[in-house]
């Protein structure tokens, strides 16, 4: 049966509204219209605003023997232009299909694409088989304990990979009902909301946004999963009191692993950082300070990743295991305990981004001399990114100029200018100066 | 409440909130700016934004957040109800 058979014919809602079997058929026609036949095992970038028509593109892709890669509907031009000179695929966005003369990809099994980091130059495309996406949602939904009575309320992006599992091959391998929404909702629209039995995947700073209303959560969603950041033990905490009878869980992957690794139910003498044990389809270990592989132990997390095709150096390996940014402590047990992430990476709710990507994006203001983005602490969104520049520009002309070419949530909003960058022997800019300097003033 | 007296009281809402940060200084915010592009407003900084707007105009709706582009999108919503 094609995965798009097994899409159009799931319980579909979108902001709460039932979406008719006939009508998701008709948008499928009108989609397949728009469709330009292409090489077998082609990458296709698909952009589209609305969610189901997303879906239908991503399901249809692969059927053809394609390799779908969902990106965000804010995508700019400017962003294309560097993903497509990374890796080159036609381009279905919105009603159009753009061909590609040549277009990437040489697998050998069905798979689908996922940018993993930012978009502006350091992007890295990870090639995850579809039969793993099915074993991985199988894993995720076991642990979690989803079933086919259950409507997962999707909020969380779609593009991600997350997304495309804990959504998309969910709603195909357990037939159980998704909800489509294009904004996040908190406890008062939630609660006007219908349905018997739900599951919500919250990020952690959604988790803040609830933690802050005053509402109770409504009993019919007797699932909550959070992941995609640090969540504090006092904050589960509060979360348990807001919810009747749900079970609280923690979760945690990482695109290479396909991307989830594992689900920890919350009990109430929780450690911060407590993550569980493993999926078995994801072997763990440390790399420790001694550069040595140690099954437990602390140090870097490193992982036996399913992942197809990466475009990363031999550097990112280790004996076969693919070494991550997280730092991590792994009992005797094999319970896992996240310690921390690498310095430079701002987790913006769940979010990674790269202070490079924004770095590069401003070094291409003609006026600006040098600059370094560092993070800032937010209550909300954990960490948000901080810009710093030397140069004959505005705050107001950098912004308009980032705006054009990075999400959202990657334009700085907070912009310093420097005299002059305290520099290091090496001719680098000292970071760690320039957060003294930031502090002071 | 006119458009000028919204528009005033969404301000003071943004203002208020130590989680919202826009790309504008509030003082500089025009009824034209967009929501998302021009100030930099995620869904969840608009929903806190609507959830205080329900506190004192009670039937605003917040499914309207897919639709409202601009704070005077919003001002109009208001004003309709």
């Amino acid at each position: 049966v094609s995965y798009l058979k097994r899409f159009l014919n799931s319980q579909l809602t979108l902001e709460g509204k039932v979406v008719a079997p006939k009508e998701l058929q008709e948008q499928f026609i009108l989609l397949e219209k728009q469709y330009h036949s292409v090489n077998l095992q082609d990458l296709v970038y698909i952009i589209d605003k609305d969610p189901i028509k997303m879906s239908i593109k991503f399901f249809s892709i692969l059927d053809k023997g394609h390799v779908p890669c969902l990106l965000p509907s804010h995508t700019t031009s400017y962003q294309l232009e560097v993903i497509q000179s990374n890796c080159s695929g036609h381009l279905w966005k919105d009603d159009q299909f753009e061909y590609a003369q040549k277009a990437s990809t040489h697998m050998t099994e069905s798979c689908y694409a996922v940018m993993t980091s930012g978009s502006t130059g350091l992007a890295k495309m990870c090639f995850l088989s579809v039969k793993n996406a099915f074993l991985n949602a199988q894993m995720h939904c076991d642990s979690l304990k989803i079933g086919k009575k259950h409507l997962i309320i999707q909020y969380l992006p779609l593009y991600h990979s997350f997304g495309i599992v804990c959504y998309l091959f969910t709603l195909l391998e357990k037939q159980c009902a998704l909800d489509f929404n294009i904004n996040f909702l908190g406890i008062k629209t939630l609660n006007k909301r219908n349905f018997n039995k739900a599951v919500l995947h919250l990020s952690p700073s959604q988790t803040r946004f609830i933690l802050k209303e005053r509402a109770d959560l409504p009993k019919e969603i007797d699932i909550i999963s959070i992941g995609g950041g640090f969540i504090y033990s006092h904050e589960l905490q509060q979360l348990q009191k807001k919810m009747h009878h749900q079970n609280l869980y923690v979760s945690y992957g990482m695109t290479e692993a396909g991307p989830r690794i594992s689900s920890a139910q919350y009990h109430s003498d929780w450690h911060d950082g407590e993550l569980g044990r493993a999926f078995s389809s994801v072997q763990c270990a440390v790399l420790t300070s001694e550069h040595k592989v140690s099954l437990s132990g602390e140090g870097r997390l490193i992982i036996k990743t399913p992942c197809l095709k990466i475009n990363t150096t031999d550097n990112d390996f280790i004996n076969d295991y693919y070494i991550t940014e997280d730092q991590v402590s792994i009992s005797s047990s094999g319970s896992i305990t996240l310690k921390g992430r690498l310095d430079d990476v701002i987790n913006f709710g769940g979010i990674n981004i790269y202070p490079q990507d924004i770095e590069a994006a401003a070094m291409k203001i003609p006026q600006i001399k040098n600059v370094i983005c560092l993070k800032k602490k937010n209550k909300t969104y954990g960490e948000t990114p901080l810009l710093i520049f030397t140069g004959n520009t505005t705050k107001e002309k950098i912004i308009k100029f980032l705006k054009e070419r990075l999400n959202v949530y990657q334009v700085p909003k907070e912009i310093y200018y420097i005299e002059k960058f305290p520099m290091t022997g090496l001719g680098k800019i000292d970071r760690q100066k320039v957060k003294e300097w930031l502090n002071e003033k | 409440m006119n458009e000028q007296e919204i528009f005033t009281f969404i301000k003071s809402i943004i203002t208020d909130n130590e989680d919202i940060t826009t790309f504008i200084p509030n003082e500089e915010i025009k009824v034209e700016h967009r929501l998302v592009e021009d100030l930099g407003l995620d869904s969840m900084n608009l929903m806190s934004i609507v959830y205080e707007l329900q506190e004192k105009f009670e039937s605003l709706d917040e499914s309207g957040i897919s639709h409202w582009k601009t704070l005077l999108d919003l001002i109009k919503a208001i004003q309709e109800l």
